[in-house]
């Protein structure tokens, strides 16, 4: 295994460890779901600009540029809307916690793809390993988004649901 | 080797140990400098002022993205 897969790989299992250590606290959950979509926007925010540059220096022709444009707006779409939904939910009850897993599980899935498509667009080796370590970071903070919720405790049971969860 | 003189003076007037600068270098390496930089930035801010920084990224993706491939559609 190469030194940047084993450092990448390093850093995925940090996150996530990071992640299941921080379970257990639902009064900070919402508050580490929004650190994690930050690092999500600022990972999409790099990853475009990457994709720019190698679109400008003719690492990607026009019609790949244009697969991976749509490809990572997309996944900004998709991260935006969960940002936004999970910024309007004051606690982490039982109904947050099942509408944002929800939400979350099938982002991840879906962004998980659309990655790996747009990275075989980019068809020199080094220009993909470099775009990767940067795009692979939106996966990486999606799954600890999927995690920290995953783990996470509600603050108080809704009565019709009582049990549910626990 | 006035460069590795260089390096010497850089990595005393840090601070940093060898181990920490070694993190550092790798995260950079790793990461890029600008999104290590923006996550350090994040990581001191309150929660209202990192969920309105994270909205900010992801509008400045978004018109770049819609820019951009605008331009690329009209060439």
């Amino acid at each position: 295994m190469k030194l940047h897969t084993r450092i990448r790989s390093f850093l995925g299992f940090a996150l996530v460890a990071l992640g299941l250590f921080s379970t257990g606290c639902p009064a900070e959950t919402m508050t580490k779901i929004i650190k994690a979509d930050h690092s999500i926007a600022n990972a999409l925010d790099k990853t475009e600009k990457a994709t720019w540059d190698f679109y400008q220096t003719g690492v990607l022709d026009r019609e790949d540029y244009l697969f991976v444009n749509t490809a990572l707006t997309d996944i900004n779409d998709l991260s935006r809307d969960f940002h936004s939904k999970a910024r309007t939910y004051e606690t982490f009850d039982v109904s947050a916690k099942a509408d944002l897993l929800k939400l979350s599980s099938d982002i991840h899935s879906t962004i998980a793809t659309r990655i790996n498509d747009g990275s075989l667009r980019i068809k020199d080796l080094e220009a993909r390993r470099r775009w990767r370590a940067v795009a692979d970071n939106i996966y990486a903070s999606w799954s600890l988004v999927v995690e920290i919720i995953s783990n996470a405790k509600p603050t108080a049971p809704a009565p019709a649901e009582k049990g549910v969860i626990q | 080797m006035a460069d590795v003189v260089e390096v010497k003076r850089l990595v005393e007037k840090s601070g940093l140990t060898p181990e920490e600068l070694t993190t550092l270098i790798t995260l950079v390496l790793t990461h890029g400098l600008a999104f290590v930089l923006e996550e350090v930035a994040g990581r001191e801010m309150d929660k209202d002022a990192l969920a309105n920084r994270a909205e900010e990224l992801f509008a400045g993706t978004a018109d770049r993205l819609a820019a951009r491939r605008a331009q690329v559609e009209a060439e």
